[in-house]
């Protein structure tokens, strides 16, 4: 799969969000809509280190670390979480 | 007679009036400034002929607001923040016969509801949905959260608790069912929630007559003697009855700790609890302190939902059939409830 994201790629949430880590569950609110969203485990190690402006890179290399997957299904995961959170308005890329 | 939870106190200003006396009653509001509140509450009973008068009580932001709002019979939340005002808000609900409105004035720091009667009929709709939202922001700035909950205390097992459903979803009820088993009551609708310096939560009421339906008191043979055909509530088909009236004075408290939430669903034979994830309680707590349309959550207001998510236990309680059975049950298992979801 092609990706549009790079691997050094890094990103950050938008202000107009704001999102807690609960007993192990993420929830992420837009501010503007009152919308929330969860996210499952990769999911929400995913939005944890991207927040903490970690690249793809190095997402992908922690999924397949602590997850029984492949790198390309890891880097084809992320990408289609992030392209998800750049439609919905979540993230923006930083470079 | 006063009216002081979490750290707001009103009294009524000016004359009398029909819609300033259920106002006096809802929220047991004092006349008497000298003793007790110190915000003014104005209320304003205006007739057509007197629109303009929109203009020199309420202000210049928020008129153009009010007259493009389509008639329906939903409240919106209006914010000053933007016109610099930063603190001042106002709901507003506009029908095909009157404007209602309940505006916060931050910098006179007074209280003004305004309905303008086009037509010379009865009151078409509560005049707590257009004031509870503008009292839901005036917490927030105060750092404490208001629900649309009930709210109990249970002595002997120490366990204060909230209890959340949509409305006519089973919450007065359920309280009801623990009232009569021993249990104190906070209030039956709306709840407020104070961060403790400690970590914890604590619990205090609005306090509003309990609105009774007629299928909740045919659960309890003692409500029914209160139930009164001349003052129930036209606009909802409920009975306004006091707690205290039924239950005794010592029925009601005013204060106590938070420990355990439920949101509760009138299903199942018997009664049963499920911890209930943090994201999808978050949900729900978000519709059960959003009041108005385009009421929305800031950062500040969301971190104190979190804090509270974090801090205490959260369950989904099926009720069971039969509420006299759900009140013991509660009693007997609340304790247990502490820790089980840890």
């Amino acid at each position: 799969m092609n990706s549009y994201h790079t691997e050094t790629d890094t990103f950050q949430s938008v202000d107009e969000v704001t999102w807690r880590d609960i007993k192990g569950e993420l929830v992420v609110l837009e501010l503007a809509s009152g919308e929330y969203y969860s996210f499952n485990e990769i999911g929400r190690l995913s939005w944890i280190s991207l927040t903490q402006g970690k690249s793809v890179k190095v997402i992908i290399d922690e999924i397949v670390n602590e997850y029984d997957v492949t790198h390309d299904q890891a880097k084809e995961d992320l990408d289609g979480f992030i392209t998800g959170l750049l439609e919905n308005n979540l993230i923006v890329r930083l470079k | 007679m006063g009216y002081s939870v979490g750290g707001l106190s009103f009294y009524l200003e000016g004359k009398k009036s029909s819609v300033k006396y259920s106002i006096e009653v809802m929220f047991e509001l004092s006349w008497n400034p000298d003793i007790q509140g110190d915000i003014p509450f104005f209320v304003y009973d205006l007739k057509s002929h007197e629109t303009d008068q929109l203009e020199t009580i309420l202000p210049k932001w928020l008129i153009p607001d009010i007259h493009s709002q389509v008639p329906s019979k939903d409240v919106y939340l209006y914010y000053g923040d933007g016109h610099g005002f930063p603190d001042d808000v106002a709901s507003v609900a506009v029908d095909d016969f009157s404007i209602f409105c309940c505006y916060y004035c931050a910098l006179a720091r007074e209280l003004n509801y305004i309905l303008l009667r086009k037509e010379p009929q009865e009151v078409p709709l509560s005049v707590s949905s257009v004031i509870v939202p503008v009292l839901s922001e005036l917490f927030a700035q105060q750092s404490k959260q208001l629900f649309h909950a009930a709210s109990i205390y249970c002595p002997q097992q120490r366990v204060g608790m909230m209890i959340v459903a949509d409305s006519g979803g089973g919450k007065t009820t359920t309280a009801l069912s623990v009232l009569r088993k021993g249990a104190k009551m906070i209030c039956d609708d709306l709840t407020v929630v104070s961060d403790q310096a400690n970590g914890r939560f604590e619990l205090s009421g609005l306090p509003e007559l309990m609105n009774l339906t007629d299928e909740t008191i045919d659960h309890f043979p003692e409500l029914k003697k209160h139930r009164q055909a001349q003052i129930r509530n036209p606009y909802s088909d409920k009975y306004p009855i006091s707690a205290q009236a039924v239950y005794g004075k010592d029925s009601m408290i005013k204060i106590c700790g938070l420990d355990i939430i439920y949101f509760v669903s009138v299903t199942g034979k018997t009664p049963s609890v499920s911890p209930l994830g943090p994201s999808e309680a978050f949900g729900k707590l978000l519709k059960a302190k959003t009041f108005a349309k385009k009421q929305f959550p800031s950062k500040e207001k969301t971190a104190q939902l979190f804090s509270l998510l974090s801090s205490v236990q959260i369950y989904r309680l099926q009720t069971g059939d039969n509420p006299d059975v759900t009140g013991q049950w509660i009693i007997d298992n609340c304790k247990g409830h502490l820790s089980k979801n840890q």
